[in-house]
């Protein structure tokens, strides 16, 4: 299933729902003292159980709560130096997030939940404890230059030190850090009708334009198809498709948390990061 | 090669893939007919509004809130038709505009102000500073437009670019049930 195709909420939500059933006695054993509760500090995610069996079984590609970070390295735009995942052992929690900066769907949201992060520990005074890792797969297009003034936009404060935009210097090594390591999904959309896309104040500014008169007279069906025709569009202006994936993890090198999928609220960011850093 | 993986774990779940949708928009999380609480917001200084908070959504008016931020394109180029539907429907609605963004440090509220005037915006904006309506409405994208009703039971929102006409439709459902009282 492409990332960009609709499913109900209230399927999403069914699924979920019925998988909870089936968890309550075991997410009573963890409580009691699971294997994750060594290396982390927050409380197992929801589903914790379900999470890990599918993790075990090689079904689940991404770590989870317990899993130890995974072990990669690539050059830092902003530092001009290689830095790698075990660099932060011992000195920081780190939280990761995957993008391409052309994105103008997920990958806005994902980097602006990382930046409220990042304005909540400066206001906290713990800067210096969490750091914000943005890891670039379109290293073609996102050159240092770019990342910093996109960076810029989106209004990540750069004087605190504490982000890092990462860019595996290929998209090869891309898929080696983002895909393989984080098991982060992304690939070319043999959709996407490229052109001049190349500045994201304009690129989408044709972006569900010129329809508007179509609208109001239409039945139902009408109405359906313009979405159709809509989704057909933004997956032509999509240079890749990828999954949405934030990773927390601890200064022992662990991760705490992965939100996968829909990208959370940034509260949500901001109160897993407060508690880790208070906990710890 | 490892999109087979990615699929069987997410399709195990029912979580990965579906989750995936909802950042794109097109889908209604608000069928329970839940109302939710009103939240005192600070009001930033632009044209026409004085008020130093405002309540969000009101009780007792339909509402019609969008949550945006100055970064976001899109949300620039919902300005025109949200002025629109602001021009017919305004006076019969509580319309407002609210930012999540975290102000104060690189972004300011005046910055928030100049790019409000710059996209021509006329009505009320309020800084959602504590996250309390974004957490409430679980806007986990921008822009995002919502609208309630004045019992403050959400009964429309969705993600993303919207023309005037699919803006002005749920609010006009919306004051047609208030007055034929639905």
């Amino acid at each position: 299933m492409s990332p960009y195709e609709r499913v109900p909420r209230r399927r999403y939500l069914a699924g979920v729902g019925a998988a909870s059933v089936g968890l309550t006695a075991g997410c009573l054993d963890v409580l009691d003292g699971g294997d994750s509760a060594e290396n982390t500090v927050l409380d197992p995610p929801e589903q914790y159980e379900l999470l890990r069996e599918a993790r075990d079984n090689d079904d689940l590609v991404y770590p989870i709560h317990g899993d130890p970070l995974p072990d990669v390295s690539a050059p830092c735009t902003i530092r001009d130096e290689p830095v790698a995942t075990t660099d932060f052992e011992d000195k920081c929690h780190t939280m990761y997030t995957f993008i391409f900066s052309r994105c103008h769907a997920a990958c806005p949201g994902l980097v602006s939940g990382l930046r409220h992060v990042q304005a909540d520990a400066i206001d906290e005074g713990v800067a210096d404890e969490v750091a914000l890792k943005t890891v670039t797969f379109d290293p073609e297009y996102d050159t240092p230059d770019v990342l910093y003034e996109y960076g810029a936009q989106m209004g990540v404060d750069y004087d605190v030190g504490n982000w890092y935009f990462i860019r595996p210097e290929t998209e090869d090594a891309a898929h080696e850090y983002v895909e393989e390591a984080f098991g982060c999904y992304f690939a070319r959309n043999p959709e996407y009708e490229g052109g001049d896309h190349a500045d994201d104040e304009h690129g989408h500014e044709d972006d569900g334009h010129g329809d508007e008169d179509e609208h109001g007279h239409g039945d139902e069906n009408d109405h359906s198809n313009d979405d159709h025709e809509q989704d057909d569009m933004r997956d032509m202006e999509m240079a890749f498709m990828h999954e949405s994936m934030i990773v927390l993890a601890n200064a022992d090198g662990y991760v705490e948390r992965t939100y996968a999928g829909e990208v959370p609220t940034p509260d949500v960011l901001i109160d897993d990061a407060r508690t880790l850093v208070d906990r710890w | 090669m490892r999109r087979r993986d990615l699929l069987a774990g997410a399709a195990a779940l029912g979580v990965a893939a579906g989750g995936a949708a909802l950042a794109i928009g097109g889908v209604d999380p608000w069928d329970d007919g839940e109302s939710i609480e009103s939240f005192d917001l600070p009001t930033i200084d632009v044209a026409g509004v004085e008020a130093e908070t405002i309540a969000v959504p009101e009780r007792g008016t339909v509402t019609f809130v969008e949550l945006f931020a100055t970064w976001c394109g899109v949300c620039a180029d919902l300005m025109d038709p949200m002025a629109s539907v602001y021009a017919d429907l305004g006076e019969d609605v509580q319309f407002v505009s609210v930012t999540n963004e975290p102000l104060g440090q690189t972004v300011t509220e005046a910055d928030v102000g100049d790019w409000w005037d710059a996209h021509g915006g006329t009505w009320p904006v309020a800084h959602d500073v504590d996250l309390d309506l974004t957490r409430t409405l679980g806007a986990s994208s921008v822009p995002y437009s919502f609208v309630l009703d004045e019992d403050n039971t959400v009964t429309w929102s969705d993600s993303g670019y919207k023309s005037e006409s699919e803006l002005r439709a749920p609010i006009e459902g919306a004051l047609a049930t208030d007055e034929t009282g639905w």
